[in-house]
């Protein structure tokens, strides 16, 4: 068993074990996870004031933001402040979570933090784990996945309604949560757990192999288009992620960059992305956010640089999709943060 | 301008006890074997998260390593494996059949498997198994020059070096090859009194002092030819174990009049008596080679590796013998150390860094061997909380009292502070501590909290300002390696029958109280004395000091952190398991304190007394 890197939390259900220094083995040689006292995964310390002379961007998201696969240093988050010497980014990135865990993060840790702008990176499968009152998670004693609890929102009379607050610390029972009827990731790890669905991926994997580019061309030219929540502006997900995304938005104090990640499948024009542009776009315009396509910039780079954006079995980007992201991402931030300053005076 | 720092993982892997270790500079800044974190003891596998755990000690990239050292040279064991088998004929074809493929796939591939765990191509290189021994004597060492001697059952074909070391490096002057193999001849006596070769040979040296060395000198007229300046032969007619797995053969046994002992069964006083016997032979080799190597050398120092040098009796009459001036032995002397020692050799030989200063005269590089991972504050608080469990905060001062006073009234205590030890031995990091002034507490520690032999002593760890008061014992022994003599003042006479009219009844001579300290004193009047200062373990040493405050006396009975045939503890939850499984009355992880009597009922889901192989 390697060190436990989270721990509960009462608000955002878990979060990084405050000061935590380790390094987790995986497919890419291991990386390094060092974490401040809040409990992210940040070389800074999540201090109200910004720095003298220097200014603060604030960066939420899952586990693309807080850099599963890849040392602190080598994130998008990082590489964008390495780029501007005066610049601060404070990453509050948290992995497995959903938007509504990203929101909870800003209000309980964020919301007072002098910051000159926000950039919020929901990685386009959020849009699911909204929905989630549960998520299938690694024990911290044995190893095995555990059903636990997560915040949640439910719309009601088109409000926000926040559940599971202080958030449960038992393990929920297999047998226990299906009866209640609750929602959770079980059955999409389950499925993808399953034999057939792991023979199917090794097929496809050695499709890969031998035929690279076929699937993904298959794929391009049926138009597949995924997550379907994003096709229909009243989708459950598509609204849940609106409606928190929209309520975030406006009580921030800073100008709110809006960048949806996308997946590599996104990214190598794989899957069709226009719903996820259309919704987000939409989302932007009418809650003053500004939204950030990343797409344009990442799809210039050649093929055989974009297939490794990813690791080989991670979906998570490596260090060179980390360095692509920061490229596509810089130029707006750069924008955003003298009017920042603008606005600051 | 300022130059890279020259980091080099030393990695020992595929026979037993995997380990990587880290040296920056020449300078070591994190060792740890595999078995802490697999939970399987004498772990042999490719030591992922040792690695994993050095990189992360020194939070260092995969390719800032400027390369990875492997503790042997596989194809010189692979010479020795085929020659032998070529040897030993068709009787040792099918255990090498059914060896050699799982051997072929690792050693070979380590490279790959170095690849494929880092994800990078570093610069790979092979030092030799007795050369990496030797490297983790010397460099760690406190001395300017020394003499090496490393001894353990084999290397490559190296069973035994004579060695010295010095500002030049490292020289072998002589070696003994396999066959012959004093390691593996104490291995041969272990598994023949029912014990696991490569972990019982420790309680065969626990079980010496209750026999007297009668088949001495019939060990030494059958089975070994040992020669004034400590070369040897073996007589192979006596043993199986080039051949395969067993150490022995019928001729063995007809020569000691009987099968081996059954494992687990009664331990009789012919076991103890063999066990006198062939410690007593160990011995008279080991001072032999001594004599031999300061001869030849001319050193002052001796510094000493191998599974051999964990026999700290040996080690205690090689002290007082003063042959050398000085003794320093590394802690991990078995095949973990070959790791670090391999780190040595690729920093100092390849590499070409030069050795750094010891940190005050006389104190040696090894840092207390406090070299593996540590658990924050926080790490041990988001697991007590996750669970619910009750504890007191304390600061580093209430600790110390905390600790002394349930010791104090006859309390056992589970105690995890800091980095975990590198080495066999718990050396206050990952230790159950008790009252060496009670009768009962060898018992209680023994059947109620390690669930192992009765007979099995435990070693005492004192205050190096102390140490004079209960010991012989001239210089420091921080590592637990060295036994020494119980002093005369504070023995108490044992009644002459003790245990008369049932040779074989052990359990009447342990039960018999022989100095004011009776949990400590062995049979013999002997200890396992590890001494403790405030430099390398200021916690430890707080702790004892106050049990001095409390009690006149400035030690405690020091057993390593577990149960038998696990590994020692290394997260808290190991410690908390542990902890809730056995007799122990406290717990304390860091700066959190836990009494048994304010637990939750632990609800145990794993069959634990069938989950760890006895040893």
């Amino acid at each position: 068993m390697g060190r436990n890197l989270f721990e509960h939390h009462p608000i955002l259900g878990y979060r990084f074990v405050p000061g935590l220094r380790a390094r987790v083995r995986h497919e890419g040689g291991g990386y390094l996870v060092r974490c401040n006292q809040a409990g992210f995964r940040c070389d800074h310390e999540a201090k109200r004031e910004r720095p003298s002379g220097q200014r603060r961007l604030l960066l939420f998201g899952d586990s693309f933001t807080a850099g599963e696969g890849v040392s602190n240093r080598f994130r998008f988050g990082d590489l964008l402040e390495a780029r501007a010497p005066d610049l601060q980014v404070l990453n509050f990135g948290l992995p497995g979570s959903g938007t509504d865990q990203q929101y909870l993060a800003y209000r309980e840790f964020a919301r007072k933090l002098e910051a000159d702008a926000l950039l919020l990176c929901p990685m386009v499968e959020n849009v699911r784990r909204n929905l989630d009152t549960h998520r299938l998670t690694q024990s911290a004693t044995n190893g095995q996945l555990v059903l636990r609890a997560k915040p949640y929102f439910t719309l009601e009379d088109g409000g926000l309604q926040l559940h599971h607050q202080p958030v449960p610390k038992n393990v929920v029972a297999k047998s226990e949560f299906e009866e209640a009827g609750h929602v959770s990731n079980l059955r999409q790890v389950e499925t993808v757990a399953s034999p057939l669905r792991t023979r199917w991926r090794a097929l496809g994997a050695e499709l890969d192999t031998r035929l690279p580019g076929v699937r993904g061309f298959s794929r391009r030219l049926r138009g597949v288009r995924w997550p379907m929540d994003y096709e229909d502006p009243r989708s459950p997900g598509w609204k849940m992620m609106a409606a928190i995304l929209e309520r975030w938005i406006t009580e921030a104090q800073a100008p709110v960059l809006l960048a949806p990640l996308p997946t590599t499948d996104h990214v190598m024009g794989d899957l069709v992305a226009e719903g996820i542009h259309a919704r987000f776009a939409e989302l932007a315009e009418r809650s003053g956010a500004q939204f950030v396509d990343v797409l344009p910039a990442l799809r210039s780079e050649p093929r055989n640089v974009l297939r490794r954006f990813r690791f080989a079995k991670d979906d998570h980007p490596t260090r060179l999709g980390h360095g692509l992201l920061a490229a596509a991402l810089s130029e707006a931030v750069a924008e955003v943060l003298p009017r920042a300053k603008r606005v600051a005076a | 301008m300022s130059q890279r720092p020259v980091y080099v993982l030393g990695i020992s892997a595929f026979y037993h006890d995997s380990a990587a270790a880290l040296v920056c500079d020449g300078q070591v800044v994190a060792a740890a074997q595999e078995e802490r974190f697999t939970r399987k003891k004498h772990d042999p596998r490719f030591p992922v998260h040792a690695i994993n755990a050095c990189l992360e000690a020194a939070e260092i990239e995969a390719e800032e390593l400027a390369g990875a050292v492997f503790y042997e040279n596989p194809l010189l064991s692979l010479d020795r494996i085929l020659r032998s088998v070529a040897g030993a004929g068709e009787a040792a074809l099918p255990s090498w059949l059914e060896g050699l493929p799982g051997w072929l796939r690792t050693k070979l591939f380590f490279e790959e498997l170095l690849r494929e765990e880092l994800g990078q191509e570093i610069p790979v290189l092979y030092s030799e198994h007795h050369l990496s021994h030797a490297a983790s004597a010397f460099y760690p060492s406190p001395y300017d020059e020394a003499a090496i001697l490393t001894i353990d059952g084999v290397g490559e074909w190296a069973t035994t070096t004579l060695a010295e070391g010095d500002a030049d490096g490292l020289r072998v002057h002589q070696e003994i090859r396999f066959p012959h193999s004093l390691g593996l001849l104490y291995s041969a006596f272990t598994q023949y009194c029912g014990f696991r070769v490569n972990s019982g040979e420790y309680k065969l040296m626990g079980l010496a002092p209750y026999g007297e060395p009668i088949y001495a000198e019939r060990i030494r007229d059958h089975l070994i030819d040992l020669r004034e300046d400590g070369s040897y032969e073996l007589a192979m007619d006596h043993f199986a174990f080039v051949a395969g797995e067993t150490m022995t053969n019928d001729l063995f046994h007809g020569l000691f009049e009987g099968p081996p002992r059954e494992r687990e069964s009664r331990i009789r006083k012919k076991d103890a008596d063999l066990a006198a016997s062939i410690q007593a032979v160990t011995e008279e080799a080991v001072l032999c080679m001594a004599r031999h190597l300061r001869k030849h050398t001319g050193c002052r120092n001796l510094v000493m590796a191998g599974g051999v040098a964990l026999n700290c009796v040996a080690n205690g009459k090689l002290l007082r013998e003063g042959i050398f001036e000085k003794l320093w032995i590394q802690p991990a002397a078995g095949d973990a150390g070959g790791a670090l020692g391999a780190a040595y050799v690729g920093s100092h030989v390849y590499f070409d860094v030069p050795r750094v200063d010891a940190p005050a005269p006389g104190r040696d590089r090894q840092r207390g061997s406090y070299l593996g991972p540590a658990y924050s504050n926080e790490e041990v608080r988001s697991f007590l909380d996750l669970h619910d469990l009750p504890y007191e905060v304390v600061s580093d001062d209430e600790r110390a009292r905390e600790t002394a006073s349930a010791l104090a009234t006859g309390q056992v205590v589970g105690y995890m502070v800091g980095r975990t030890e590198f080495g066999p031995r718990s050396l206050g990091a990952r230790s159950i501590l008790g009252d060496p002034r009670s009768t009962e507490t060898q018992s209680v520690m023994n059947l109620k909290i390690k669930f192992r032999e009765s007979f099995r002593p435990f070693a005492p760890s004192v205050l190096l300002e102390a140490s004079g008061e209960f010991f012989d014992l001239e210089i420091e022994s921080p590592y637990m390696l060295l036994v020494a003599p119980v002093k005369e003042e504070i023995r108490l006479p044992v009644a002459s029958d003790a245990g008369a009219e049932d040779e074989d009844n052990l359990i009447a001579q342990v039960n018999q109280k022989r100095s004011s300290l009776p949990a400590i004193t062995h049979v013999d009047y002997s200890a396992r004395v590890q001494t403790v200062d405030g430099v390398d373990k200021p916690d430890y040493h707080a702790v004892i000091r106050e049990f001095q405050e409390l009690t006149g006396v400035g030690c405690v009975v020091n057993s390593s952190f577990n149960v038998r045939g696990e590994p020692m503890v290394l997260s808290p939850w190991d410690a908390y398991k542990c902890f809730m499984r056995t007799d122990m009355d406290v717990l304390v992880v860091e700066n959190f304190l836990l009494r048994k009597t304010e637990q939750p009922k632990f609800e145990d889901h794993e069959n634990w007394q069938e989950e760890y192989e006895l040893d």
